[in-house]
């Protein structure tokens, strides 16, 4: 028996150490702002000499995403802490990471995309091949245009024509139209003799060496490719080059440390963690190291890096055209949740992606609202900034998204240059159902009260802050119920403002401020379903003799 | 460190509030803050505009939940933990790829498909080590290393070479060579007995085939293969089978045969072992000549029919059935080591493996197959199965069966790794490999 409550006590020991270690330590106090602008800008971009080359290395990459990564985050060991790329009002100031979408959002900005008035290279034929792509699983060939502008051509996947191509130039625009730096995009049509070949092009076999370049090689790859056949021509989704030196993909986690400019882990990054909520509205399942880019802009020594997303014709239906799995985007490729669970289940539970059958509209390919949950959305493999996008992040990255209209979106459909028009209908439609859906998940990820300035009270020495609804904002059904208190510094109650309100607006009264030189208003807002929202704090300052909004956070962070 | 300690974090919150002031333009008593651009800040919460970082305060449930994960999450860490740094280690310095093409040549081959294998498998039929020959046409180019994962078997060893290729538009060949050891099997005498096992022997197995197949319709297909093969049984332990069977030990000990088998076949499965529909069915005979003793010659029959039908969603009811039969000029003589064996993983899985033994046997197996995730099914199954000295014996009335659960991970279109655990009668059985009971070509009796 003793040695049983010894054995026990040597398996249990640690757990309940670990558990006694886990509950100790109190939550901490409210941050304390300091009175300041709102930085809208970083400069990020000092000179630094040209960093090597990362590479990308997959199987381990992959490895990791599949054992230690869920792992992480089944086990609960993941520790994010808030943002660190964010202003005092929980925004994202631009930098070479984010680009913002001032000024981006117009429809007809959107139509053009990152490549703005240029005509692309259907407009600069003959087109010089340089090279074939190297790497995917998807033929394609590099070219120069005639101007001399380098692109990438990639096609269509066997047996789904147009789905990829029209992904990736549709989901590039709307990328760049929330913020992100992203390469030109575009579907283009070509006949064969647009095409001459480089004299000192080459290609590599399949076990790596090098040989000139044929025209043979040319018309081989081209035979192979009856899905990017279009009467006597071909369709292609091209990507220009980016201007500077490519020096690899950045990493998903931590910095790169031959980059004195990147001073923010990037899962700390509220712009890439934000790529949970983009993500899945644009089912983006492919994010991985190698779908990102940094260029180092500049002469060598004068310039910096830019961090770029590329490579999105995995996008919307794109994944789905290669690899006809039902389960994209609602489990990662090996998901361990699935596993653990799917096996006692015995098949009785039907996952809601099960159901999904035919797609909507072949061109569009299986991308679709129906058992669209953005709660449950998933990659093809996890990674640290998907996994620490949290409540705060995923709510800025609503309030971003809320600013994309239909339009827009209709606007970056056209750019799928589809066959059928209809595709292009139903494909809009779509974006604008999950875009409607996910403001619904991730605008009430936090108790979303916006417009957080204050204005001078109807009292002297009170102040009014006319919130409102960021659901109301989007144009979404709203019935959030409010409460509105304020607290002093150290987080303390000291009085309610508002309570089970229609509208967050409140005023605060003088006689709550006397003698006080700062206060933090707690906004609480209760859904229908009579659950608190976790709350959004407001940090008013009294400055020259006048009550400042000094920052906010949501949900803590 | 007392007395310093404060003059420190004054100093702290001098610096932060430096920092901020430093990137400060303007700011608007009232009115929201101004917009400003600023150079990379010394540090992230100066664009916060916090004096210090914000930090994290876990709820204290998530803090439990984290602290009762903390144990096995450090399992997982050190399981996957090495061979995640090894293999990145590898990638990084391209050992692998440096290697895969030392060894790689290019192998022009015009139209035919040549296949050569030469591998080891271990006990579970897994290859550990292996090298794959093909032609230029049939898939890649030159000379591919095979390495998989595997457990090593120390009863069960198989060294084995094949050749594979095509002959016509409609025909193809196959042959193989392959040595197998077995050690420490269990014998449990004959007919459908109750007993513990009598002994306990080792074999040998010596396999030369040429198999030629053709193509009669896009589902129908006959073969016909001539083979040789030679056993040899050696005793094992006390209790040999020597002492318990002095006579059967002397016609088993040492046995060798030239056969002949003619096969039919009709395959409508949509994904061979991963079917979701479809039958297979087929019937084969041989003749199967002694080459020491003409009273050992015998014929065997077998005929096997297998369906597998959609219930809805991606989950399956699959059912076989599975004759197989011997009959010899004398049945005294027949060698007991070409008896029809039922028990193991390729039928009646809470058994041991050839449980049964006897001239002719009946099987038959129900599962029902239902996704797990992506590559993985689950498999709940039940296996039924009889032996008899003659086909009038075969009694339904005495079936023996089993039933358990399995996990299936599909490794490619016709390659399957299984685990399986099923309980029977005499107790519970576990088989982890590559073969099942609808793996058409694990139950070929050679």
């Amino acid at each position: 028996m003793n040695r049983l409550i010894l054995n026990l006590l040597t398996l249990l020991g640690p757990v309940a150490a670990a558990v006694v270690v886990g509950c100790a330590g109190a939550g901490s106090a409210p941050p304390v702002f300091v009175p300041g602008p709102v930085v809208d800008r970083v400069r990020d971009d000092a000179p630094i000499p040209v960093p090597p080359e990362r590479e990308f290395h997959r199987i381990s990459y992959l490895i990791e995403s599949y054992s230690l990564h869920q792992a992480r985050d089944l086990f609960g060991q993941n520790e994010f802490g808030p943002a660190r790329d964010v202003n005092r009002l929980g925004e994202v100031p631009a930098s070479s990471w984010y680009a913002g979408a001032d000024g981006r959002l117009d429809a007809d900005l959107v139509r053009r995309g990152p490549g703005g008035e240029d005509p692309g290279p259907e407009a600069h034929k003959p087109w010089t091949v340089t090279g074939v792509k190297v790497g995917g699983r998807n033929p394609g060939f590099v070219f120069r245009d005639a101007r001399g502008a380098s692109y990438i051509c990639k096609f269509d996947k066997l047996g789904e024509p147009v789905v990829s191509t029209a992904a990736g130039a549709v989901a590039a625009r709307l990328f760049w139209a929330v913020g992100y730096h992203v390469p030109d995009d575009r579907v283009v049509r070509f006949a064969h003799g647009d095409l001459a070949i480089d004299p000192s092009a080459t290609i590599k076999n399949s076990l790596g060496e090098k040989r000139p370049l044929t025209a043979a090689d040319i018309d081989e790859m081209l035979d192979d490719l009856p899905v990017a056949r279009i009467g006597d021509g071909y369709r292609a989704l091209v990507s220009r080059f980016l201007d500077g030196r490519p020096r690899g993909g950045f990493a998903l986690a931590g910095t790169n440390p031959d980059d004195p400019n990147d001073r923010i882990a990037h899962q700390d990054r509220r712009s890439l963690r934000a790529l949970r909520v983009f993500g899945a509205w644009l089912n983006h399942v492919d994010a991985k190291e190698d779908n990102t880019l940094d260029i180092y802009v500049g002469e060598p020594d004068e310039g910096h890096l830019v961090h770029y997303l590329v490579d999105f014709d995995g996008c919307l239906g794109g994944y789905w055209a290669a690899r006809h799995e039902q389960r994209i985007g609602y489990a990662y490729d090996f998901d361990w949740r699935e596993f653990w669970g799917g096996i006692p289940e015995l098949g009785l539970r039907v996952r809601p992606y099960e159901d999904l059958t035919a797609p909507e509209h072949p061109e569009v390919g299986l991308f679709t609202e129906r058992a669209f949950d953005p709660a449950v959305w998933r990659p093809n493999y996890s990674n640290d900034q998907i996994l620490a996008c949290g409540p705060a992040d995923a709510f800025w990255a609503g309030t971003v998204l809320a600013r994309i209209d239909d339009a827009m979106i209709a606007a970056a459909a056209e750019a799928g240059r589809f066959r059928d028009p209809a595709a292009a209908d139903v494909l809009t439609r779509v974006l604008i159902e999950r875009r409607d859906l996910i403001l619904e998940w991730a605008l009430t990820s936090v108790s979303p009260a916006v417009n957080l300035v204050s204005s001078t009270g109807p009292a002297a020495g009170s102040f009014t802050v006319n919130a409102r609804s960021a659901l109301g904002d989007a144009g979404l059904r709203d019935d959030l119920r409010w409460r509105v208190d304020a607290r002093d510094a150290e987080g303390n109650l000291v009085g309610i403002i508002v309570q089970n309100v229609g509208e967050p607006a409140a005023t605060v009264p003088a006689l709550l401020l006397q003698g006080r030189d700062g206060v933090i208003l707690r906004w609480t807002a209760t859904d229908a379903r009579g659950d608190d929202l976790p709350p959004t704090d407001a940090h008013y300052g009294r400055l020259d003799g006048a009550w400042t909004l000094l920052g906010i956070t949501r949900d803590g962070a | 460190v007392r007395r310093r300690l404060p003059w420190a974090v004054a100093a702290f919150w001098a610096w932060a509030l430096c920092a901020s002031a430093s990137a400060a333009v303007s700011t608007t008593a009232g009115a929201p803050a101004d917009s400003v651009t600023i150079d990379a800040p010394p540090a992230p919460w100066t664009v916060r505009g916090t004096a210090e970082p914000l930090t994290d305060a876990p709820s204290a449930p998530r803090r439990v939940l984290r602290a009762a994960g903390l144990v096995p999450y450090s399992a997982v860490w050190l399981i996957a933990r090495p061979p995640v740094a090894l293999i990145n280690w590898d990638e990084r310095h391209g050992y692998s790829r440096k290697v895969m093409s030392w060894f790689t040549r290019d192998v022009e081959v015009v139209n035919t498909t040549v296949a050569a294998f030469l591998g080891y498998e271990s006990g579970f039929g897994v290859t550990v080590l292996g090298v794959r020959v093909h032609s230029k046409d049939w898939y890649g180019t030159g000379l591919e290393n095979r390495f998989r994962f595997s457990y090593l078997n120390p009863s069960k060893n198989i060294v084995e070479i094949k050749l594979s290729g095509s002959l016509t538009d409609d025909s193809s060949f196959n042959t193989r060579t392959r040595f197998r050891r077995t050690q420490d099997r269990d014998f449990y005498g004959f007919g459908q007995v109750d007993d513990a096992p009598d002994s306990e022997f080792d074999s040998q197995l010596f396999l030369n085939e040429v198999q030629i197949r053709r193509r009669l319709s896009a589902h129908t297909d006959a073969a016909l293969s001539v083979y040789s093969r030679a056993t040899r049984l050696r005793e094992h332990g006390e209790e040999s089978l020597r002492d318990a069977s002095p006579e059967l030990w002397a016609r088993a000990a040492h046995n060798r045969y030239f056969g002949l088998e003619a096969e039919a076949r009709r395959d409508t499965r949509d994904h061979g072992e991963m079917s979701s529909s479809g039958v297979l069915a087929r019937a084969a005979a041989g003749w199967n000549f002694a080459r020491v003793d003409d009273d050992s010659d015998y014929r065997h029959v077998t005929a096997e029919f297998q369906a597998h039908h959609p219930l809805f969603r991606d989950r399956i009811l699959a059912m076989r059935l599975f004759y197989e039969g011997v009959d010899a000029d004398s049945a005294r003589r027949l060698p007991f080591s070409e008896l029809r064996a039922l028990g193991g993983h390729h039928d009646l899985r809470g058994y041991g493996r050839d449980r049964f033994m006897d001239k002719h046997l009946l099987a038959a197996s129900l599962e029902y197959r239902y996704p797990v995730t992506l590559r993985f099914q689950g498999r709940l199954f039940a296996d039924w199965g009889t032996v008899a000295p003659t086909i009038g014996d075969l009694d339904l009335s005495r079936l023996a069966w089993s039933m358990g659960l399995g996990l299936a991970v599909q490794l490619s279109d016709d390659d399957l790794f299984i685990m399986q655990v099923a309980g029977g009668a005499e107790g519970a059985h576990v088989y982890v490999g590559t073969s099942t009971p609808f793996g058409y070509a694990s139950r070929r009796k050679r």
